[in-house]
């Protein structure tokens, strides 16, 4: 998985990993594959931030790559052992 | 874009004028890179502070992505008196976040300026824009296959070199001290105009990053922790990776082996044995990288000292875990290591900890890949020790020397407990310094807690300051009472700095308590 080039993410497992998977496959934050989350889901979440997770601007993650994320994660499988998580 | 009504307005700034202005950015920038709906502005207001939202709402955010717009922009926030608040990633969390730092000031979002303008793999040097962050510049060298590493703070992915050394933030390799690195900057100052420092002002000159001083004053330190102008470009120097990298730990039982701890290591990091900054990390900051607050106690108030004892046995966790790590070729690293080893055996205190003992323990893992330069942001567990998003850095300077270090603890437990919060500290070894870095843990859902850590802090920054101490950084909502500590004729000297190159207190008002 390559830089990203002039803030354009090249699709949503790219967004995945270099962003939310730091927390998301560590423990930090609550797993999100497997769930079927759609991208309307993760969206206001993503925006507004939701408690001990931080917002992320357009500017970050813009509309497209959202939506991109969103597809991506729907149709990922869980993970066979959820990793040791002090998230929730 | 729409011309109102809008979020909020700046400070004496009518909601014709600022349509006016508006229209003015969207000239030129462009209709999809001029926010004020609220539904646009609203991941420009998370905070972490315990103050409401509504005192740091920005009235618009605007979206640069090219040093002539910066230039523009700054020339229409002149004619309407216009206070913008740059960004360049708008990761910082837990000293303000992405919001101004007052109500209606418009946020000048630099992200997607995000060039990596050069990286020379023989000098070590790197030229980059605001935006870009430490996983693209991580990645950039990475496919490149250049053998230079990075040196991050603990939001490494998602945060970057120019945003964070700006506000003078550290990080964990033998680069830590991000702004000492720091070689060359490129700012647009208030009245358009545009700065190269150092070297940056001969044309065509080809040692802007190598050569920090140039000729006359030197001015880089003036645009960090300021309002002075936007910094467009940042310059720095990277390391060159090493042979080999070994990172180890120490950990001490009790709470008073800070002091044998702090003075014992002090001669090797002052004489260059271990050459990063080290941390010597508190209990309950290395407890947050496993485990949460509730799995062991669900009351109000401060965590009982019982309760942190059974973590530490539960857990094998120490009173204080110390980590280094040394780099270098395998005998540079054998014959530190006989000196580390040595010293921490013959101080009788401390068991060592090595990579291949720590296995895959998430704590010394986590260190272990911000020390050598690593994207991880395993730390973040820190904002679930409580959860519910409030965080405060409380992070004064201290003497590396043992007794300063137990006073600050001590002093700091005390304050904490009294408003039912928790001491999760740790130091960051400058060498002579230390960055004693307290992170202010609250259920920011919970109003009684908000305000108890409202309290909690400003005795936090009074206590310390009666004792002789400082912060060496600090959120939004203290700013004004920081710059207070640090005496009338800083602010004085500050102010009229701010007054000779922005008569109109256009850029950052309030930034470090500077103002016109």
């Amino acid at each position: 998985l390559h830089a990203q080039a002039d803030g354009r993410w090249r699709d949503g497992e790219q967004v995945y990993v270099k962003v939310c998977g730091h927390c998301h496959e560590s423990g930090v934050g609550p797993v999100l594959k497997g769930r079927g989350l759609p991208a309307e889901a993760l969206a206001p979440i993503t925006r507004h931030g939701l408690s001990a997770m931080p917002a992320f601007r357009a500017a970050e993650i813009d509309d497209q790559a959202l939506q991109a994320l969103g597809d991506y994660l729907a149709q990922t499988p869980a993970p066979k052992a959820a990793p040791q998580s002090n998230g929730g | 874009m729409a011309d109102g009504p809008y979020v909020a307005l700046p400070p004496n700034v009518d909601q014709a004028a600022f349509t006016t202005a508006v229209r003015k950015f969207t000239e030129i920038l462009g209709a999809e890179n001029v926010l004020t709906a609220q539904e646009q502005l609203l991941p420009y207001m998370k905070i972490m502070m315990p103050v409401d939202e509504a005192q740091h709402a920005p009235s618009a955010a605007l979206i640069a992505t090219e040093v002539d717009q910066v230039q523009r922009i700054v020339r229409v926030c002149n004619e309407h008196r216009i206070p913008v608040w740059p960004i360049s990633t708008g990761k910082n969390l837990g000293y303000g976040g992405t919001p101004p730092g007052s109500r209606g000031q418009v946020v000048l979002d630099l992200k997607r300026m995000n060039r990596i303008i050069d990286v020379d793999p023989d000098l070590c040097t790197a030229l980059v824009e605001p935006g870009v962050t430490y996983q693209q510049l991580y990645d950039y060298i990475e496919e490149r296959k250049y053998r230079l590493w990075l040196d991050p703070p603990a939001p490494s992915a998602i945060v970057g070199p120019v945003g964070n050394t700006l506000d003078r933030g550290v990080g964990y390799g033998p680069y830590g001290e991000h702004f000492m690195f720091q070689c060359g900057m490129e700012v647009v100052l208030p009245n358009g105009e545009l700065l190269r420092t150092g070297m940056g002002g001969i044309p065509n000159a080809n040692t802007w990053q190598v050569f920090k001083w140039g000729f006359g004053p030197y001015l880089d330190g003036i645009f960090t922790q300021s309002n002075f102008g936007i910094v467009t470009k940042l310059g720095f120097w990277l390391m060159p990776a090493p042979d080999v990298y070994k990172p180890f730990a120490v950990s001490y039982p009790d709470e008073a082996d800070i002091v044998p701890l702090v003075d014992s290591f002090r001669p090797l990091r002052i004489g260059g044995v271990i050459p990063n900054a080290m941390v010597f990390v508190g209990t309950l900051y290395e407890a947050t990288a496993t485990i949460r607050r509730s799995q062991y106690y669900s009351g109000k108030g401060a965590t009982p000292e019982e309760v942190i004892r059974r973590i530490r046995q539960e857990h094998n966790i120490g009173a204080w875990t110390a980590y280094g790590a040394l780099y270098g070729t395998k005998e540079q690293v054998d014959v530190s290591w006989k000196i580390v080893t040595d010293m921490v055996r013959g101080s009788g205190k401390g068991t060592i900890i090595t990579e291949e003992e720590a296995k895959d323990n998430p704590a010394f893992r986590y260190r272990a890949e911000l020390s050598r330069g690593n994207m991880t942001l395993q730390e973040f567990g820190l904002y679930n020790w409580r959860g519910g998003g409030g965080s405060m850095w409380f992070a004064p300077v201290s003497q590396a020397r043992g007794s300063e270090t137990l006073k600050q603890v001590q002093m700091a437990t005390t304050i904490l407990n009294k408003h039912g919060l928790d001491y999760v500290g740790e130091f960051i070894v400058g060498g002579r310094d230390m960055h004693h870095i307290i992170d202010v843990l609250f259920d920011r859902t919970d109003p009684e807690e908000m305000k108890a850590a409202h309290a909690c802090f400003g005795e936090l920054l009074d206590e310390f300051n009666r004792a002789g101490y400082g912060v060496y950084r600090v959120n939004t909502a203290f700013m004004d009472k920081v710059a207070e500590s640090f005496g009338p004729v800083q602010r004085q000297v500050n102010q009229t700095l701010k007054r000779a190159l922005d008569p109109n207190g256009i850029v950052a008002p309030g930034k470090s308590g500077i103002r016109v």
